[in-house]
């Protein structure tokens, strides 16, 4: 079955280079919602 | 990665480009509206599907229980079970511990929209007072008891079947729902079971068939 593109959407949800407690660093989440338009679908990858 | 849609490679770009490698396929609910895409992912990168254990799958997989916790590097996303929509439905709650030690947002599958709540009829035979009810007991006794400010991310938004009333803003929050979504008003099960199964569409056709081969059946 042929897919119409899917529209994604891009968040950085944290900026943070550092902990809130300042001393470890920590790796930033990353966030995306992936949209269709067609079917009124969302899917979701983070980590 | 959550709700995988059958066209896999967007999500193993995506997850390229920013060098994640996906570890976990979460499925809220076995989907009725379109084929699923978790099997093929989690085949293609070697991740194991977690769908909630009394889903009834027939293809390996990952029985989620009400409260279990997974850790994916900084994340913690906790699974709460919400049935209503489909008796498998759960919702993920999201803490991202590089931020805050409390949840950010959840993942509310087919069982929360912004502007609406999911339907309790696709599954017919009858069953749809129940959901509707077990519907009333999730949204009140498990979402709508996180905090005002969690953010929540549904499985669909306007443009789809599976819920009346969707908003095409495809987000919301706990508590601007909590005010202003007309299910949520709404201050006796009797009439939440009253207004979810009202003026509800045909199941569109097609809905059956794409459930049988979510589950594994076809």
């Amino acid at each position: 079955m042929p897919m119409e593109r899917i529209r994604k959407r891009y968040l950085t949800l944290s900026t943070e280079t550092r902990s809130p407690r300042g001393r470890e660093e920590v790796t930033p989440m990353i966030f995306r919602q992936f949209l269709s338009p067609a079917t009124g679908c969302a899917s979701y990858l983070f980590g | 990665m959550v709700d995988p849609q059958q066209d896999v490679a967007p999500y193993l770009e995506a997850a390229a480009q920013k060098g994640l490698r996906i570890t976990h396929v979460f499925e809220t609910h076995v989907q009725a509206d379109h084929l699923s895409g978790a099997r093929r992912l989690a085949e293609a990168v070697g991740a194991p599907v977690l769908v909630h254990e009394s889903a009834g799958v027939r293809f390996p997989h990952i029985g989620l229980e009400h409260a279990e916790e997974h850790e994916v590097g900084n994340v913690r996303l906790t699974v709460l079970h919400t049935p209503g929509h489909t008796p498998e439905g759960v919702s993920l709650l999201v803490t991202d511990r590089s931020r805050a030690s409390e949840p950010w947002f959840v993942l509310t599958g087919d069982t929360l929209f912004a502007g609406g709540v999911g339907r309790p009829d696709l599954l017919g035979a009858g069953a749809e007072r129940r959901l509707a009810e077990q519907l009333y007991d999730s949204l009140h006794g498990t979402l709508l008891a996180l905090p005002d400010h969690v953010e929540v991310y549904p499985a669909h938004f306007g443009g789809s079947a599976c819920g009346k009333g969707l908003s095409g803003k495809p987000a919301s929050t706990i508590g601007f729902e909590r005010r202003f979504n007309p299910a949520l008003r709404l201050g006796t099960r009797a009439d939440f079971v009253q207004f979810v199964l009202a003026d509800l569409p045909p199941q569109p056709a097609g809905f059956e068939q794409n459930r049988r081969r979510n589950l594994g059946l076809e």
